[in-house]
């Protein structure tokens, strides 16, 4: 029987990646930085100020949770960073670890110190592990499979994950969506006909590091040491 | 679909007790194993009813979760070690951060759907396992990717596992969305009021043609398709022309080669909410337009068991074709228009040995299988 999962290299092509925290937002291919003091709204802004990459309306960001936030702008970089503004059949897996557990933790103790009589719904609705990925399809307007997936708490199971549902042609491409610690790293995948090296056993919970790793290894690499940063200024 | 997997075996543990049969009699008698809520306070919709499992074995010294794993495991067919397990599951361990707020208690591992994906793995024995949580249609989803690994030639064999329990994390919230029947859910009924909870546990064995004639094991069905979709319109609410869904359906016919004539009956979602059942049936419309097949939703008399509902309804659908009948449907007293046709309160024949099984979640997510007679 032939083995998963534990591999290095895999059929796929990295054609866009974005990492988005609070403070900045980077996109690998296009070598812009973005950052702002106002959080991932004050991010948006400054992208849409900077008009340096065609950027669709986030209305409020449709009043999702801060997960869900960071999955839309991720998910809306690293399409633009791909030159894409929307993926048709393209599929969202999320990925890194801490699911849902601030968001459940939230909802659970706001009902349990109100006396157990009504929970909030707004609250309820992000406690899935699939909700902030499904805010960035509807922001997107993504229409393939769309789900969380967890194995050992590496990248290289994910990215095999994604391996064999594009190399089934059950989607076109393959958003990945990982967080972790406040941050959240979005990679635009295609299958390849070639195989490529993509990591060393990266741990799921290092976000930036894994963005710089894979940076090094498929961006341009002048554009990877040239990011050019658009600020709210002084 | 050529290289499709081979379904060797289902098992569940349902509120009608522990075993396929048990589930599918309890179906085939129209019996409602709903009972009032007991575990935690209700306040406000006192006497609302849930489909819990009966155990009287469970000490709360684990997770409910862990509990019913154990528990199902037991009966579950011997593997290789290194057979691959896949986890479907929307809460996982969640009463145990329950008890943690509640009772201030500290926890000795974070109470996730990963925690409880590593107790699946000690408990199965298996060295290599993934966590598949698509909202409601985790099930089906996990069923999928198993699947799509074994026709690859990735992997043989396939443990996929559904698990959720009736929690008042869950409970409160789906109240508060307004989406709980009090006197218990009727799918596809005219007068539906909203779904019931319930909890399972359900395994289904998936193996190639191949493993499965080599080591002599029983071919119950054939998963001959499958495909997966979201709406992308809204959180909480389906697309209410079912597109997305129709598409889904669609293609898995086109893939496994056969016209919508030649579907023997459906086994739906059937939340017995609103929207939900609309839709279903809207979709099941435009797909089938006026040759309607045969429709059954299990959420009739085991609730709605959310990660597990996929994995119960393709255990029923591999009874279902044994059978070559759709059980009647729990709780309906008159179907909703558009779906008279389709539903009955009597068991069903099914036309062909093939059944497309429906799973719809939160965020739109869609997920559909075909489950067929082995030739």
């Amino acid at each position: 029987m032939k083995k998963t999962s534990r591999k290095n290299s895999f059929k796929l092509s990295l054609n866009g990646m974005a990492l988005v925290n609070s403070n900045h937002a980077l996109m690998m291919n296009r070598g812009l930085s973005f950052e702002s003091k106002d959080g991932v709204a004050g991010i948006y802004q400054e992208i849409v100020s900077s008009k340096s990459i065609p950027i669709m309306r986030l209305d409020n960001f449709r009043r999702a949770g801060e997960k869900a936030r960071l999955a839309m702008l991720g998910s809306l970089l690293a399409l633009a960073d791909a030159g894409l503004s929307t993926g048709g059949s393209t599929a969202i897996i999320g990925w890194g670890g801490e699911e849902s557990m601030t968001e459940n933790r939230a909802y659970f103790t706001d009902y349990a110190v109100n006396g157990r009589f009504l929970g909030r719904s707004q609250l309820f609705i992000g406690t899935l592990p699939s909700t902030p990925l499904c805010e960035a399809a509807i922001c997107l307007n993504l229409h393939g499979p769309v789900y969380y997936f967890h194995s050992d708490g590496s990248l290289n199971p994910v990215l095999a994950e994604a391996e064999s549902l594009l190399s089934s042609q059950t989607a076109g491409q393959a958003l990945l969506l990982g967080l972790s610690r406040g941050e959240l790293l979005a990679l635009l995948l295609e299958h390849s006909g070639d195989v490529n090296d993509f990591s060393q056993s990266m741990q799921t919970d290092d976000m930036s590091g894994i963005y710089h790793h894979l940076g090094e290894k498929f961006s341009a690499t002048e554009n990877l040491n040239k990011q050019s940063t658009i600020s709210a200024g002084p | 679909m050529e290289n499709s997997p081979i379904i060797v075996s289902a098992d569940l543990i349902t509120a009608y007790g522990h075993g396929l049969n048990q589930c599918w009699n309890g179906f085939m008698a129209r019996q409602r194993p709903f009972t009032p809520i007991t575990r935690f306070p209700t306040t406000g919709i006192e006497g609302v009813v849930a489909a819990t499992v009966p155990d009287s074995s469970y000490d709360g010294s684990l997770s409910l979760a862990e509990h019913l794993l154990e528990k199902i495991a037991v009966t579950t067919i011997k593997l290789p070690a290194d057979t691959e397990l896949f986890l479907a599951t929307t809460v996982g361990e969640i009463d145990l951060m329950e008890q943690e707020i509640l009772l201030h208690r500290t926890e000795k591992r974070a109470p996730t759907c990963s925690s409880l994906l590593a107790r699946a793995k000690a408990i199965f024995g298996k060295k290599h396992a993934s966590l598949i949580s698509a909202a409601c249609s985790s099930g089906n989803m996990a069923l999928a990717r198993a699947a799509a690994k074994i026709q690859a030639g990735t992997i043989e064999y396939a443990i996929v596992v559904g698990c959720d329990i009736v929690s008042e994390f869950v409970f409160s919230g789906f109240a508060s969305l307004g989406a709980i029947d009090l006197k218990g859910t009727r799918p596809y009924d005219r007068d539906r009021a909203g779904l019931t909870l319930g909890e399972a546990a359900g395994v289904i064995v998936l193996a190639s043609e191949d493993a499965a004639r080599r080591d002599g094991l029983p071919r119950l069905a054939r998963l001959a398709g499958w495909n997966m979709t979201c709406d992308a319109v809204h959180i909480t609410a389906p697309r209410s022309d079912g597109l997305q869904l129709v598409n889904a359906i669609r293609h898995v016919l086109e893939t496994a080669g056969i016209a919508p004539s030649e579907i023997g009956g459906i086994i739906g979602h059937g939340t017995g909410t609103i929207f939900n059942d609309s839709m279903e049936i809207n979709t099941l419309n435009a797909v089938f337009n006026k040759n309607a097949k045969p429709l059954f939703s299990t959420k009739g008399g085991v609730g709605h068991t959310l990660g597990a509902a996929g994995i119960i309804q393709t255990a029923i659908a591999v009874k279902a074709i044994q059978e070559m009948l759709l059980p009647p449907q729990t709780g309906l007293r008159e179907p909703m228009p558009g779906a008279e046709h389709m539903v009955s309160d009597q068991a069903q024949k099914l036309i062909t040995p093939k059944i497309l099984s429906l799973n719809t979640g939160f965020g739109g997510i869609n997920a559909v299988l075909l489950i067929e007679e082995c030739s």
